[in-house]
């Protein structure tokens, strides 16, 4: 590790940049500098400005304010000079200059191979333009011993594990002389035991003279590989501290900034009566042809949230998937118990619904929202096939106006009424709603996509939760919301669950899953490897089952 | 009270037709600067049809008017089809085909198989208007309907891409009919009389719709009244019931409206099959109410195709289509009056192609303007939700 | 996949095993079984329409295979097929670029009108064989700038091109010619490469023709199709044709132009982070393909015949991107799908040829490519996924 005295000996210095979007200043006069040989994080919260500084650090980006300062001697030929301003107009900059980013999404293309994904845009060719496989072969062959990062050229991207197709990113930007790396949330899709390799990586390439920077939310792991920590809040630099001397209690209290109750309280949890029950349950993908859903047998009870631990990635969105009947099932069955067990394995996803069951997606935008639509018209989207009784009660209990089958009306306006749209109860319905939730919008008439992702997130849970339904499944229900609506949603669910409501829970949070849980599944390559109460768990027990699937014994 | 007051809503109603006012300058401008530039090269002709006669003779003569209602017909509903496709995500280029099959359908319902159907039944109510109006446009509906229920069902089941099957159908169609009244040595519905090929005998009177006007050169039938009701009856249907509700979910986010438990299968082969049918129908009502009142081949022109342009300048707006097709009329009517040796039929052709990029043009402005507005909101959202996967761009909807 | 333990298969089923885990062999099998299907569709046809007497459907059979399997039919495969293979492939570049042009059709009909017009007005048909090529080149570009510049819906765009191309070759034909058809001009003139000296013999070596007078193997040459044999007697452009398969291919599969294309399809954004100009290799892709398929439009104006007139593409830019599809977006695969489709084109005439008191009624048959091309596109012959990004055009996310 190299001494970090005065600032010159910085290889990038960061001075004032600011950012700002329509009504909202990400970055406010943010300075810090980045020295040879070491390992920076960088921490926050959601919406502390992390990603927009990354995103200017790689070009996508131009600050409002503050200059950015390169000391190009040693990017070139690694000897200290002097550092002047540069302009990274285009991410094309930012890798002349050797600042490799390495993104959360992988920009890899899956069909082709390794060698081809490293090379792109700079490949050996015999004449300029025929390629030469062989060659690039034994080049990435060499990179990857160089660096102590072993990889097989010739694999086809689309077939390795996650923490190998990371492996390539980061060969990537290591093929073009990156003397920076920049890793954005790297542990984000990795299981524990991937993450360790990649800290194990960080600190070789430390080792060798690079230079990192980590970007993470998550407080411990800055703590393990970090040689500098700097803290962004609300787009301020809150502070700078260094490992030794931070805890996680400091780090959290840097990052957040006020004292948040993490554990919800817990009822005393009775048996309640089933709701939902999965037997030897069994998916298959249908692009790899491989089971990611291997025999799970679950259940869910009234009065209980069970959640579902697990790292991204080993089954849980098609478990989902498959109960919601997005996703056919192989084999295997799910019932819905009303007042007797119904067997829902071959019916629809609306008859499914209709049972009483509020679904809460994963993905808001490709399965949540109807973006061109109104406010209104996604939450009619929760109540179109609705039976006119139903309709007729929620009317009646929310004081709204519902004309339905009215005997007393003239033909013509019982015509109207069974054919076109309720418009004054949806928007009645829809008012209530953003009164309850307080959502934040122009009106129930306003096109959802001009929300933001958390009041998007609202209206869903709003449209969800007010069909009073017997069962929910929510997976992962405040991804890309900020903390205050996150607590809002959780009260929401628990308030739910003490009411009677079974909730099913899948989060890849698992600060999230601990604090609403009170059974505990941990899902692994397409199986559940423990259901249990939570507190029949110690937290290293469900570090382990998320790892490898298994416990290891207690040494003494 | 609904009706009226989606009617009057002013964000909807101000925007689109506007927007359709715009496409419709801008694609006037574009046809009148390449009549100009005909007259240029020489052809004195078309300049004379465009620019001399349109007001000392539209305005003037009301026949002139009625003829471009006439045109504007067919228009209003091959355009309302490629419409309804469209609500839902989908391309239907079939409008060639279908409205081909509609008029050769009801053509063949009504020159021959009535005739057949009277000589063993001997049923008099088989003549009547009550029964062969309906039942006319009835069978020119389903004709269209199941060449727009095949590349349906094939999109759902099977993902084809419905823009090439339609083309492909719409060339299997040329063939069924000239299968249908091309050649006396096979063809079950060709003309009977000694000059007819390539034709089916006319209609049964009973099955005409009769001119409003009585004048011999104003051409304008009931069923242009047929048009502006199927026009506002689907405008009901799509924006103000729930099947239409579905089916621009489907059109606007396949993958959410599944997740709200709509069937989106069913839903693309509903919005086809009814398309397919009002381009059947926009057949139908031209046989029933252009005299000779029978079928030949390529009686449709290119108003399958015009379509596409009507539909593309109206912004898909139910209104937008009626003023859009009314212009459309007018093309087609001043295009008609000049003789053939004169001008190709398919100057047409270049006028929808013109229309087409001009109409994109409005989009591409708009489509900049709200893109400024949408980035600002993007960013604002990044900025509220960062490093969440939300981030990934809204998916555009694929029409692929 | 399943593992085999015990070896006491039978041989039956081993063939079976070995059918299934050989792709060409499953693909060969799937257009043999293809083709039985259609043997046995016409046959049925055609005894509806004949009615009496019913026909020997073994002898039908026989018939039909002989047709395919005729040298005759080969030549006119091929010939059928060279339009529809120059625009596959060129749409091949284009969709594995990511853009969809479905105004390919229009170019094809650009490329026989200026092909005709411009040997009309220099007596050379190279020359107008090179115009429609630069002609398509230009309208690939129009549609590159309206797609890939202005973003444009790229349905739309190729709509409006179709369209343009409809209607101002008939109108540039009335205003040319006074005519609704142009004048005959002078077309390509068929090479005898068998004359040429020293590559002639060589080639003479392979074709079949060349022994059928020998005892026993002629006899069952003659029952092939003489694939060289048919090379010879043809216009240039075939040759020209022929050639550019491996060339594409090379340039598609085994450059580095083509491996970034081909990346550009499946994932812009990472072809943009390794620093490729993703918009510049759409528009090589685009433009490229817009000068394969004026070409392919010159092969129908000037290389088959001589005159251009309206309808003289007929849905074969479309079809192309049927075969395209069939292909599974590679270059062979493509040419193969095309000959297929050239088959399928000339049905008409064969089947009224070598089936005796042949009764569909020619609409019917003419229905029949298009009807495959409705089959391919739905799969029923074989799956296969276009490239991941095709159809939205590519934003960076700054401008």
């Amino acid at each position: 590790m190299v001494e970090s005295t005065a600032k010159d000996s910085s290889i990038l210095r960061v001075e004032h940049i600011s950012k700002s979007f329509p009504g909202v200043k990400a970055l406010d006069n943010v300075s810090f500098d980045v020295r040879p040989g070491e390992v920076l994080a960088i921490l926050g919260e959601n919406g502390a400005g992390k990603s927009t500084l990354m995103k200017i650090l790689s070009g996508l980006y131009k600050p409002d304010q503050g200059e950015i300062w390169v000391d190009r001697n040693w990017f070139t030929s690694k000897t200290v000079g002097t550092p002047e301003i540069v302009n990274i107009k285009d991410p094309r900059d930012a890798m002349n200059l050797g600042i490799g980013m390495v993104y959360q999404h992988f920009q890899l293309v899956e069909p082709f191979t390794v060698t081809e994904n490293i090379t792109l845009g700079m490949e050996y060719t015999n004449m300029g333009i025929m390629m030469n496989e062989q060659e690039g072969h034994q080049r990435i062959k060499d990179i990857s011993q160089q660096f102590g990062l072993p990889i097989d050229p010739k694999a086809v991207v689309e077939n390795l594990p996650v923490g190998l197709k990371q492996r390539v990113e980061i060969l990537k930007q290591l093929y073009r002389n990156a003397e920076l790396l920049i890793l954005d949330e790297p542990t984000a899709v990795l299981t524990p035991s991937e993450a360790d390799e990649l800290f194990k990586t960080i600190q070789n390439l430390r080792n060798t003279g690079k230079s990192i920077i980590f970007i993470s939310h998550k407080l411990k792991e800055p703590l393990k590989i970090a040689d500098r920590i700097i803290v962004l809040r609300k787009g301020q630099l809150v502070g700078e501290i260094l490992p030794s001397k931070a805890t996680e209690e400091i780090l959290a209290e840097m990052v957040v900034g006020e004292r948040v109750q993490r554990k919800l309280d817990r009822l005393e949890q009775g048996e309640g009566k089933k709701v939902l029950e999965i037997s030897d349950l069994y998916i298959r993908d249908d692009f790899t042809d491989k089971i990611v859903v291997d025999g799970v047998s679950i259940e869910v009870r009234q009065n209980e949230i069970v959640g579902i631990a697990g790292v991204q990635g080993n089954g849980q969105e098609e478990l989902i998937e498959g109960i919601m009947g997005l996703h056919p099932v192989e084999k295997g069955e799910i019932l819905f118990y009303d007042e007797t067990p119904i067997n829902i394995t071959e019916k629809s996803t609306n008859d499914r619904l209709k049972l009483g069951i509020g679904y809460i997606p994963e993905d808001r935008i490709r399965r949540g929202i109807i973006s061109e639509f109104t406010v209104a018209e996604n939450v009619w989207l929760g109540y179109y096939k609705q039976p006119k009784k139903k309709l007729e009660k929620i009317a009646k209990t929310q004081h709204l106006e519902f004309k339905g089958d009215n005997q007393e009306l003239p033909v013509y306006e019982r015509l109207k009424e069974s054919v076109v749209l309720p418009d004054n109860f949806i928007n009645g319905l829809t008012e209530k709603i953003i009164d309850r939730y307080k959502i934040k919008t122009p009106s129930a008439k306003a096109k959802i996509k001009n929300l933001s992702g958390g009041n998007q997130q609202k209206v869903i849970i709003g449209r969800e939760l007010s069909k009073d339904p017997k069962l929910i499944i929510a997976s992962e229900p405040t991804r890309g919301v900020d903390i205050g609506v996150m607590t809002q949603i959780h009260k929401e669910l628990v308030k739910r669950r003490n009411e009677g409501t079974a909730i099913l829970l899948v989060s890849s949070d698992l600060d999230e899953i601990l604090a609403l849980s009170d059974r505990l599944a941990i899902m692994y390559e397409g199986k559940i490897v423990a259901f249990k109460n939570l507190d029949d768990y110690s937290f290293k027990a469900i570090s382990q089952l998320m790892t490898q699937g298994s416990q290891m014994e207690e040494k003494q | 009270m609904s009706l009226q007051k989606s009617l009057l809503d002013q964000d909807k109603l101000t925007d689109t037709v506007l927007d359709t006012i715009i496409s419709l300058i801008l694609a006037a401008l574009a046809i009148y600067i390449f009549v100009i530039f005909l007259a240029l090269t020489g052809n004195q002709i078309i300049f004379d049809g465009f620019f001399t006669n349109i007001f000392t003779v539209y305005f003037t003569n009301p026949s002139r008017i009625g003829n471009v209602l006439y045109w504007a017909t067919p228009l209003i509903l091959t355009a309302l089809a490629v419409a309804i496709a469209f609500q839902a995500g989908l391309f239907n280029i079939g409008g060639q085909g279908q409205m081909a099959l509609g008029g050769v359908f009801t053509a063949a319902w009504g020159a021959v198989i009535i005739k057949n159907l009277y000589r063993s039944t001997k049923l008099t109510i088989l003549y009547s208007p009550l029964f062969l109006i309906p039942t006319s446009l009835l069978i020119g509906f389903i004709a269209g309907a199941i060449f727009g229920f095949i590349p349906g069902w094939l999109k759902a089941k099977t993902g084809a891409h419905e823009v090439i099957t339609t083309i492909m159908l719409n060339q299997i169609a040329s063939s069924v009919v000239k299968y249908l009244v091309g050649s006396s040595e096979y063809s079950p519905f060709i003309s009977q009389s000694q000059y007819g090929y390539s034709q089916t005998d006319p209609i049964n009177e009973g099955a005409r719709l009769g001119k409003i006007f009585n004048s011999s050169d104003n051409y304008l039938h009931w069923g242009f009244l047929i048009s502006l009701l199927v026009l506002l009856i689907i405008h009901i249907v799509i924006y103000r019931t729930n099947f239409g509700f579905q089916l621009r979910a489907v059109g606007f986010n396949k993958e959410a409206a599944e997740a709200a438990g709509i069937n989106s299968d069913r839903m693309i082969i509903y919005a086809m099959t009814l398309s397919g049918g009002v381009a059947g129908l926009a057949g139908a009502t031209f046989i029933m109410g252009t005299y000779p009142y029978k079928y030949f081949v390529d009686f449709q022109g290119t108003l399958g195709f015009d379509g596409i342009a009507v539909s593309l300048i109206a912004q898909n707006s139910p209104l937008g289509i009626a003023i859009a097709a009314i212009f459309f009329g007018y093309l087609t009517q001043t295009q008609t009056n000049l003789s053939v040796t004169q001008i190709p039929g398919d100057l047409i052709f270049v006028f929808q192609a013109w229309v087409i990029i001009f109409a994109v043009a409005p989009n591409l402005s708009r489509m900049i303007y709200h893109r400024k507005k949408r980035i600002a909101a993007e960013e604002q959202e990044a900025r509220a939700s960062e490093e969440s996967d939300s981030s990934e761009p809204e998916t555009k909807e694929e029409l692929i | 996949m399943t593992t085999v333990t015990e070896s006491s298969k039978t041989p039956l089923a081993e063939m079976f095993q070995r059918v299934k885990s050989n792709s060409l062999l499953r693909v060969l099998l799937r257009i043999f079984i293809f083709i039985e299907i259609i043997i046995l569709i016409l046959y049925l046809t055609n005894q509806v329409f004949l009615q009496t007497p019913i026909i020997n459907p073994i002898s039908f059979h026989r018939w039909i295979w002989e047709d395919i399997l005729s040298t005759f039919t080969f030549a006119q495969m091929l010939l059928a097929a060279m339009p529809i293979m120059l625009t596959a492939m060129g749409a091949t570049f284009n969709e594995r670029a990511g853009n969809i042009n479905i105004g390919l059709e229009g170019i094809m009909i650009w490329g026989a009108w200026t092909a005709v017009y411009v040997t009309y007005v220099t007596n050379n048909p190279f020359l107008g064989a090179l115009a429609a090529v630069f002609a398509g080149a230009m309208i690939g570009l129009l549609h590159a700038i309206m797609t890939i510049t202005f973003k444009a819906e790229q349905i739309v765009t190729g709509v409006a091109i179709n369209l343009l191309a409809l209607g101002m070759t008939q109108v540039l034909t009335l205003q040319i010619w006074g005519k609704q058809f142009t004048p005959t001009v002078n077309k390509m003139q068929p090479i005898k490469i068998f004359e040429i000296p020293v590559l002639g013999p060589i080639l003479k070596v392979f074709s079949f023709e060349t022994y059928y007078n020998v005892p026993v193997i002629g006899g069952f040459l003659k029952g092939i199709p003489d694939i060289v044999g048919a090379l010879n007697n043809k216009h240039p452009l075939i040759y020209i044709g022929l050639l550019l398969i491996p060339l594409c291919h090379i340039l598609l599969f085994k450059t580095n132009i083509g491996l970034r294309i081909r990346v550009i399809g499946e994932h812009p954004q990472a072809a943009a982070t390794a620093g490729i100009n993703v918009h510049k290799y759409q528009y090589f892709a685009v433009i490229l393909s817009g000068a394969l398929a004026g070409l392919g439009g010159a092969v129908l104006s000037i290389g088959n015949n001589n005159i251009y007139k309206s309808g003289i593409v007929g849905g074969r830019g479309f079809i192309a991107l049927a075969a395209m599809i069939f292909g599974k977006w590679t270059i062979i695969g493509s040419a193969l799908a095309s000959m297929l489709f050239g088959y399928f084109f000339s049905l008409n005439i064969n089947l009224s040829i070598t089936v005796p008191a042949f009764s569909i009624p020619p609409p019917l048959v003419n229905t029949i490519p298009y009807i495959v091309a409705i089959l391919a596109l739905a799969g029923f012959i074989g799956k296969a996924r276009p490239p991941k990004h095709i159809g939205k055009p590519y934003d960076p996310t700054e401008d």
